[in-house]
């Protein structure tokens, strides 16, 4: 009769049981938070995306979708896992560790193509450089994107290139080639008055700073997607480290039902 | 008599000194100087003279400027003009310099010039794909969450196969040993209820016949005094 011995030590089980529940409801609530703040990555509400998009470099966004779905994963599997604990029952356990460990593989995933894709994209501003050169006023559907998501960050953030407005009169590039040297960079750089109107297009033309934006915009592109990838990959992190303890003690638990 | 406004510029390839400033300081008191080195061909070969004349005016169409701080010349504003005086674009990458001379209109030879401005270098033109946007190095975070989480992964994944190792295999030994119709309970007789005692320990053994299901027998003879015994 399996019950005479296990009835011995029932009251470190009970207090074990006690914090497995604790924990797993603390993770329910971290995984759902994990879902929550991927979608908002996934929203993407800077309108970066044709950025790394067009780069080929977009999987801090692929990263935002696992975890949407590995944090709402979590969540379901720490209800489960209360009800496991509460049931004491050998078989919901073994379930229980196993599909956490599968969800955990796939957040391990999201956290680390994130990261690392974030350092491809941002690491330094040759990327964003030579793709504003290619494709700014380029034809063709790369071309059209990035245009507009420059034109909105120029506008917005009252910046001009990528390191500054020199860039444009460094290099050679499309916007150079199709519009001539006429403009050295384009009219989004110059200062306008709020109906729209460029304050003085000819000092804008000349580079008299008064007139135009002198700062470059990769510092604001380089924020947005750190603070992206810092949304997906750290708290990724901090959920994955606390749900490490939580399946040691699962463990613990199971070997003691 | 109208004095006519010209601005020069003059080239130099390789150092900064202006090579060619000797060339038109050859040219200047010739007469009809805005046409002996026209915009077209100043630049285009080794033997051109490479300087130039641009923005022919009277002084009256050279005002002083209305807004303080925008009184500025834009070399090149005309682009790849073809014009002899028009202000074309200067080749890429020159060192320039310019000034300012006034001509006589009627035999256009120089009356009065300014000096010299100092080099002006103009941007080289790189080509974007120059730029190298190869391997832009490992940031110290990648670092950390890519090994912390690879290892913690092996860690986890190590520990549920030693787990699970260990339920399969090494744990009949902490199961205790089921042994048959050994005797756990004991129920003592009772005088009072005289029902027949059932051992329970003995439950799990087939049936034995109690005083529920009376034996049998095959053949019974009424045991007669009177009759021998005849059988067995």
């Amino acid at each position: 009769d399996r019950r005479t011995a296990t009835m011995a030590d029932g009251k470190g089980t009970t207090c074990l049981m006690v914090i497995l529940i604790l924990g797993n409801i603390f993770g329910a609530a971290a995984g759902l938070a994990l879902c929550a703040l991927a979608i908002w990555v996934a929203v993407d509400e800077y309108k970066l995306y044709p950025i790394s998009g067009v780069s080929g470099k977009d999987d801090i966004f692929a990263g935002a979708w696992i975890a949407i779905f590995t944090g709402f994963a979590f969540f379901c599997m720490c209800v489960f896992g209360i009800l496991a604990a509460a049931k004491k029952s050998r078989a919901l356990m073994l379930t229980y560790l196993i599909l956490m460990l599968i969800i955990y593989i796939f957040e391990c995933a999201s956290c680390i193509t994130a990261v690392t894709h974030r350092d491809y994209l941002v690491g330094n501003s040759n990327l964003v450089k030579k793709q504003m050169l290619k494709y700014y006023a380029a034809d063709g559907d790369s071309g059209s994107r990035i245009t507009l998501t420059w034109n909105k960050v120029m506008k917005e953030v009252e910046c001009c290139g990528t390191d500054g407005p020199v860039d444009w009169i460094e290099h050679n590039s499309t916007f150079r080639e199709k519009f001539g040297t006429d403009y050295p960079w384009p009219t989004h750089c110059c200062k306008r008055k709020n109906n729209y109107e460029v304050v003085n297009l000819e000092a804008c033309k000349n580079g008299q700073n008064t007139t135009m934006f002198t700062k470059g915009c990769f510092n604001h592109i380089e924020s947005v997607f750190s603070r992206y990838t810092w949304a997906i990959s750290w708290y990724g992190f901090a959920v994955l480290m606390f749900m490490f303890w939580l399946l040691i003690l699962a463990m613990v638990y199971y070997l003691m039902l | 008599m109208a004095l006519l406004f010209y601005v020069v510029l003059c080239l130099s390839v390789w150092t900064g000194l202006c090579q060619r400033v000797s060339n038109f300081d050859a040219d200047k008191n010739k007469t009809y100087i805005d046409t002996l080195s026209p915009y077209p061909t100043a630049f285009s070969s080794n033997t051109s003279k490479k300087y130039f004349l641009t923005k022919l005016g009277l002084q009256k169409d050279y005002p002083c400027p209305v807004v303080a701080g925008t009184d500025y010349f834009r070399v090149g504003s005309d682009g790849s003009c073809s014009t002899p005086n028009c202000n074309g674009i200067l080749p890429v990458g020159s060192t320039a310099r310019f000034r300012y001379v006034l001509i006589n209109p009627a035999n256009k030879t120089v009356v009065a010039e300014s000096l010299w401005s100092n080099n002006i270098t103009l941007y080289p033109l790189k080509d974007p794909e120059s730029i190298d946007n190869g391997f832009a190095g490992r940031s110290a975070s990648m670092i950390v969450i890519t090994s912390i989480l690879c290892s913690f992964l092996a860690l986890l994944l190590l520990l549920l196969l030693i787990m699970l190792i260990y339920v399969l295999c090494c744990r009949e030994e902490k199961q205790e040993i089921q042994v048959p119709g050994s005797v756990r309970m004991y129920d003592t007789h009772n005088l009072k209820d005289p029902s027949p005692y059932v051992n329970r320990a003995y439950e799990d053994e087939p049936q034995r016949p109690t005083a529920t299901s009376p034996i049998r027998l095959k053949s019974y003879t009424d045991y007669d005094l009177k009759k021998p015994a005849t059988e067995l």
